[in-house]
């Protein structure tokens, strides 16, 4: 078969079937499908630049870009059409969160300017802290669409500053504020007693006046440049290349599809803990067949509260980018198109599908992760080149609030951290020792900057040998971080894989356990080089009895007792040692068929201690 | 609104078999369920060895419908 | 009759131009000589046929710096870092490169291809806070412990970067001196030295890049240096800086990462040179090359700059650059088509080598500059850079191929790709513009490399860019640029406060003191000028910003310096904001002055030229059959040429749409009004 045929295989159109499809040639739909994309990386690219929420400056935990128009005959629903490359979880729950924001508004309400603000998750939301614009996009009095944002806000109110807070939100009414979709602009003009409900009710006032205004600024570039092309090819043409480009991503993931055995593959996993302690079983069943694809996590257990859940749309955005992440698709357009093949069944009440009032602050980046690797879990069974163990499997993150003192003035703060881990070992390499979880793509802001900024030092952030999970291709190793408060602060944390590992496949081992203890008192010790004072276990095992660190082989011993890896409020005093270990990822396939050279490395770079344990004996 | 919280550990989808076979596949059975699609809340038709839809019909969200 | 020469060593070619006085007597290129790159550059000299006592300066870009680090053929180095940091340059700053957001089998460039491996990175204890104070001594005797072990494992050099000590130095500097002392034969990049600028990655990264390419870079400058003297040359060589400023071959050696950017930013100084010939003030430098197409802005005269040189994703160097925005999609960048008929150009490329089908030279993946043939726009009989004759038939067949999976022939699958190739680049420049507030309609479009004038009437239409320049240069547009470059001496300051009225007139008062101490290295008749320039950002922001102040002011100073800090910030990101500013640094650059803008050699006084052939140009896919085919040599001043048509140069080609009109200015350079729509 020739190289021509096989393509011909495949779903790809010719220009003469685009052109009687969508009545647009093949090459202006091909521009104009770069060209949307390159829309949304103007609209990030403003946000960055000219945000002062950390969160949106450097970290990226926001997702923004446009939402197509809605035409019956081109089957258009205001779907989302492009999105830039900051979190790929927000940009994928923009077409639930925006969508129904736009119905519950009622699309005929709109007019030229306006700027929708809204952040109830139970409408197709992720949690509270992510708050949802849009602007739509007026040619004259033709609505070609909207330009969307979620930004994830530092402090929503409620009782724990920045969120969050396992355990501490009993159920969404302790959650701070929840706006059903409403204006923060009218026409163009700010509506100030909605800008209020921001300057009034949280924890971060000046930030939020100077940041709403940006993501509008931000929505009108989008706005604009769609306006421009619209102008330059015509309306009718954009809505063609709206279509074409989201039945393009639709053709990239069915093709690949088509390349995955069919069959059903099963995987399950387990979080840490409920508010209460006990583990929570987490399922998965993926049905593949021909090009489409079901992922079901009926058997899950139920929601929690104390925000031991999560959303619907968290879930679905979760199964898909489960299996675009493991398909071969990484360049793919990032577009609802891609996710028509796949079928999402969450059932609702359990902690993947939550039902009102249950919290979902914390749960969303929990399950999301959990969600999402499941999916990645079980098309790993369907074939060896697919396959990837697992990653660390959070967003680790953690945070401190206090009141800054050190310039001898009264300064409340708050910083938080989403920490990056290591990913699991693959078909093609060993697992990337450092960056974020597939559902966001955030960024480690500088130590020297933050601590500038904060009163709080991170001594240490260094990969820990004999943590990563051994195998032909072996995952990344933990990361450690030590941090010591410089004034009195309240910790918030969050960490799975602190009682269960995370696990290799086709062979490949587990990585190591994740945990935090704290030293109190132990900076002094710290900074002279010496051996530190006893150990607290935060999160992990415990001897009952005195907090000192328990090893997970005695877990059902009489006196050992799991501390849950979530939480929030949690005292450190100026002078105690918090030492945070994130998991080891998993490995891929047998360690025993890890290449000499490779182990040779390891050892010699401390990855492992000796060639017996880079190879799991 | 609100919902109590669910007395079993665990939650499955209620999946209700009806009396008709798989038109593609001939599977002998296919099932009545509630899924998510890319826009949102189906109830289908649905054979779960073929994965092909005979019938969709868009329901209200849970959290604001029933679950 | 001092003359001025600049030198920029390319891929394929090494530029040259000779000015005398404030015009451009010689312009020439030859063949760039990979394995000794000082033969090429003495080639092209010998070429220009200069008389070398008559020479004055030569000015140099090169990629030396820049190609160890991306070939990873610099020297084995160890890194010394704080206890607990020696990780950071496998960690990076942790997100995934752009095109690799939704991999989970993403590794990052260090990790896949490591510049210092974990085994050398070692740390030591000690530990500064933000505040200055001493947490840990610097343990001594570690440290020696640690640099021995690294030397006996046959590290040529070292980088040693502490956190906070881009303002509080002491352990570096303490580090470095016990280096020196003890190991001798080892050479010390310090980070407070190098990169003396917040941000513990960034600063590791751009101290061990440093580190990496000190030895090859120190090898090759003594070489030019020699090479130079033994050819009789005997005027002062200086290399072109990341900022545009020259410096001389002993601090090239000791900071080669200043000098990555070289050959580029010479080009980008052309651009800004043009912006005062043509007054245009505002102005987009385009500059398509064989994998890549480089984008710099010009906004009131001056070169837009940046904090940051990424090379790869996270491998970067920080420091105020000149800001050039690059894309993968160049001539040489390959076509496809994937399985779902998408049409992608770039990022891979064919190189030179293999190089596109046309080349002949084995290449079978059809590439942009495949497509310009199919469609006309390359000559089909003149030799590509004087020599390789295009294999038109054999371009046809690659395209006719990749078209049949999509159902276009030749011509159409060629238009589609220039079609996505120029908007690419089109949108290259709205990255550089629209989220800063400015309209690209405003600017003027300058195009250079041998590939830039192909497409960039298209890309101006696109952004209704009105006007278009093809400077007479275009093809060594970058040996141009040099000979705008300035000799300078510079000092940076750390502060990292928030600014006020007591704080900026301190930071005036050292800024002053400093522009005296920096002056008396120049000598007592050197002409030269002051900048001052606060770096700074609106407390909560990440970002830094130049701000240029009048530091000479002792009167107002903060209103002075909060007005000049909104104005540079208007200018970067189009808005202000009423909250305080952090100043990070301080910095004051004394500047060589001098009337240093030179201009191309006016043509003679001729009569129009007419067209040498005609031939069938296919653009935005309508065919124009018998489209004009002009030599730019025959151009009279005055000239006018209208599209469609084609321009070609000894070192490039120019296309002309249906609409775009054309006229030569006296020295040669060809200016294109591109406002108007014509079918």
């Amino acid at each position: 078969m020739t190289d021509t045929q096989t393509r011909r295989d495949t779903l790809a159109l010719s220009a003469d079937e685009v052109q009687s499809r969508y009545g647009i040639d093949l090459t202006t739909a091909e521009v104009l499908r770069h060209a949307l994309r390159h829309v949304a990386l103007q609209m990030q690219l403003k946000v960055n630049t000219a945000a002062l929420s950390p969160l949106l400056s450097e970290v990226n935990d926001f997702g923004i870009g446009l939402l197509a128009p809605r035409d019956a005959e081109r089957d258009l629903d205001f779907d989302a059409l492009a999105m830039a490359s900051a979190a790929p979880a927000h940009y994928v729950i923009n077409q639930f969160y925006a969508r129904m924001a736009i119905e519950h508004w009622g699309v005929e309400r709109f007019q030229p300017g306006d700027v929708l603000i809204y952040n109830d998750p139970y409408r197709g939301g992720s949690h509270v802290n992510d708050v949802g614009t849009l602007m739509p996009i007026f040619d004259g009095d033709d609505l070609l669409g909207f330009a969307v944002a979620i930004t994830h806000w530092l402090d929503i109110g409620g009782p724990v500053p920045a969120g969050l807070g396992a355990g501490l939100q009993r159920d969404m009414y302790a959650e701070g504020i929840k706006l059903t979709p409403r204006k923060l602009y009218d026409r163009g003009e700010l509506v100030p007693e909605n800008l209020e409900l921001f300057t009034e009710q949280t924890r971060i006032p000046d930030i939020t006046i100077n940041d709403l205004q940006v993501i509008k600024s931000a929505l009108q570039i989008g706005c604009d440049m769609v306006l421009r092309y619209a102008t330059r090819y015509g309306a009718d043409l954009y809505r063609a290349a709206a279509q074409y480009t989201l039945d393009f991503s639709e053709r990239t993931v069915r093709s690949s599809l088509l390349e995955v055995p069919d069959g059903v593959y099963e995987s399950q996993d387990y979080l840490d803990n409920n508010m209460d302690g006990e583990p929570m079983l987490v399922r998965c069943t993926v049905r593949k067949h021909g090009d489409n694809i079901e992922v079901d996590y009926s058997g899950s257990c139920r929601e929690e509260w104390g925000g031991y859940a999560s959303q619907w749309s968290d879930t679905v955005a979760a199964a898909h980018l489960g299996v675009v992440n493991i398909l071969d698709t990484t360049a793919m357009d990032l577009n609802a198109g891609a996710y028509r093949p796949i079928h999402v069944v969450a059932p609702p009440g359990s902690c993947l599908s939550a039902l009102p009032p249950m919290s979902t602050n914390a749960g969303h980046t929990m399950f999301l992760t959990k969600a999402l690797n499941l999916v990645k879990l079980a098309l790993s069974q369907a074939s060896p080149e697919l396959a990837v163990a697992e990653n660390y499997d959070d967003v680790g993150v953690l945070g401190f609030v206090g009141v800054d003192d050190r310039a001898g003035t009264y300064n409340p703060f708050i910083t938080i951290r989403a920490l990056c881990g290591p990913f699991g070992g693959t078909a093609v390499d060993d697992g990337c020792s450092m960056t974020l979880v597939e559902g966001g793509n955030c960024l480690e802001p500088s130590i020297e900057l933050d601590e500038e900024a904060f009163p709080i030092l991170v001594l240490s952030r260094e990969f820990v040998a004999d943590t990563a999970g051994v195998g032909k291709h072996r995952g990344g190793p933990s990361t450690e971080m030590i941090v010591t408060p410089q004034v009195p602060v309240h910790m918030t944390y969050q960490l799975d894989q602190c009682r269960f590992p995370t696990q290799g496949v086709l062979g490949g081992g587990d990585g190591a356990r994740a945990s935090i203890v704290v030293y109190r008192g132990g900076l002094d010790a710290w900074a002279r080089g010496e051996k530190l004072p006893a150990a607290e276990v935060v999160a992990g095992f415990a001897n009952t009895e005195d907090g000192t660190p328990a090893s997970y082989t005695e877990e059902n011993s009489p006196g050992v007792e799991f501390r849950n890896s979530k939480g929030a409020g949690k005292p450190v005093m100026p002078g105690d040692v918090v030492v945070l270990r994130l998991p080891g990822a998993g490995g891929y396939g047998p360690a025993a068929e890890r290449d000499d050279e490779a182990v040779r490395k390891d050892v010699r770079d401390g990855i492992y201690s000796s060639p017996a344990h880079a190879v799991g004996r | 609104m609100e919902f109590p919280q669910p007395t079993e550990l665990t939650i499955d989808e209620p999946v209700n078999p009806v009396d008709q076979s798989c038109p593609r596949c001939s599977a002998d059975t296919m099932y009545r369920y509630r899924l998510v699609d890319y826009r949102g809340w189906l109830e289908v038709v649905k054979c779960r060895s073929c994965l092909h839809v005979e019938d969709r019909r868009p329901i209200v969200a849970p959290p604001q419908g029933t679950p | 009759m001092p003359l001025r020469i600049g030198i920029d060593t390319g891929g394929t070619f090494t530029d040259l131009v000779v000015a005398d006085e404030n015009q451009i007597v010689v312009a020439t290129k030859s063949l760039t000589t990979h394995g000794d790159l000082a033969e090429g550059l003495l080639n092209t000299l010998s070429k220009a046929a200069v008389d070398h006592e008559d020479v004055a300066q030569i000015v140099h870009g090169t990629t030396v710096a820049l190609n160890a680090i991306l070939t990873r053929r610099g020297a084995k180095i160890g890194l010394i870092a704080s206890a607990g940091f020696r990780d950071l340059m496998d960690m990076g700053r942790g997100w995934r490169a752009p095109d690799a957001i939704m991999d989970p089998r993403y590794r990052r460039p260090h990790e896949l291809r490591p510049i210092v491996e974990r085994h050398l990175r070692r740390n030591v204890r000690e530990r500064i806070l933000a505040d200055g104070s001493v947490l840990v001594p610097l343990d001594e005797k570690q440290l020696l412990h640690e640099v021995e072990q690294l030397r006996d494992e046959g590290c040529a050099a070292i980088a040693v970067c502490f956190t906070h000590a881009y303002k509080h130095p002491a352990h570096e500097l303490r580090a470095a001196a016990l280096i020196r002392k003890h190991f001798p034969d080892v050479r010390v990049s310090i980070s407070s030295e190098v990169a003396p600028f917040p941000r513990e990655y960034n600063r590791t990264s751009t101290t061990v890049l440093n580190a990496y390419a000190q030895p090859l870079m120190t090898t090759y400058t003594s070489s030019v240096e020699q090479r130079l003297l033994g050819a009789g040359y005997k005027a002062p060589l200086s290399f072109m800086t990341n900022d545009g400023g020259l410096c001389a071959p002993a601090e090239a050696s000791a900071t080669p990462v200043t000098t990555l950017n070289s050959g580029p930013v010479g080009g980008v100084l052309g651009v800004q040179t043009y912006s005062r010939l043509l007054e245009l003030p505002h102005l987009v430098g385009f500059d398509m090359g064989g994998t890549s197409t480089d984008v710099a802005v010009i906004t009131d005269g001056h070169a837009s700059t940046k904090r940051e040189l990424e090379l790869e994703h996270d491998v970067l160097v920080s420091m105020p650059v000149l800001e050039i925005h690059s894309i993968g999609a160049g001539g040489g960048s390959i076509a496809s088509v994937n399985s779902a008929g998408g049409i992608d150009v770039g990022p891979e490329s064919a190189g030179s080598n293999p190089g596109p089908v046309c080349y002949g030279k084995g290449g079978t993946l059809p590439t942009v500059t495949d497509a310009l043939l199919v469609l006309g726009w390359l000559a089909p009989d003149t030799p590509l850079g004087g020599e390789i004759m295009p294999d038109l038939p054999a371009a046809q067949q690659a395209l006719q191929e990749l078209g049949a999976t999509i159902g276009m022939d030749a011509t159409e699958a060629a238009n589609a790709i220039a079609a996505v190739a120029i908007n690419s680049m089109a949108e290259a420049v709205r990255q550089l513009t629209v989220y800063r507030g400015v309209d690209p309609r405003e600017f003027g479009l300058l195009a250079y490399g041998a590939a830039g004038p192909f497409a960039a009437t298209q890309v101006a239409r696109i952004l209704e860019i009105p006007t278009v320049v093809f400077p007479a240069l275009a093809g060594v547009f970058s040996a141009f640029g040099l000979l705008e470059g300035a000799g300078f001496e510079q000092e940076v300051m750390p502060i990292m406060k928030i600014a006020t009225p007591e704080l900026m007139t301190e930071s005036f008062a050292r800024m002053r003191e400093s522009a005296v101490r920096l002056r008396k290295q120049f000598g007592d008749d050197a002409e030269t000028h002051v900048e001052f320039y606060v770096d700074g950002m609106y407390a909560g922001q990440r970002w830094e910003l130049p701000a240029l102040v009048d530091a000479s002011r002792t009167e107002d100073v903060f209103e002075h310096f909060t007005e000049a800090f909104a104005d540079a910030h208007r200018k970067q990101f189009g808005y202000t904001l009423p909250a305080p500013v952090q100043i990070s640094s301080l910095r004051v650059r004394v500047v060589v002055d001098g009337e240093r803008a030179v201009r191309p050699a006016p043509l003679p006084e001729t009569a129009p030229a007419e067209p040498r052939s005609r031939r069938t140009i296919v653009t935005g896919g309508v065919a124009h059959p018998d489209s004009p085919v002009y030599l730019a040599t025959e151009l009279a001043p005055g000239q006018s040429v209208d599209g469609p048509a084609v321009i070609e140069a000894p070192s490039y080609t120019g296309v002309l749409v249906p609409g775009d009109t054309a006229r030569v200015n006296d020295v040669g350079d060809i200016i294109v009004d591109s406002k108007e729509t014509r079918a």
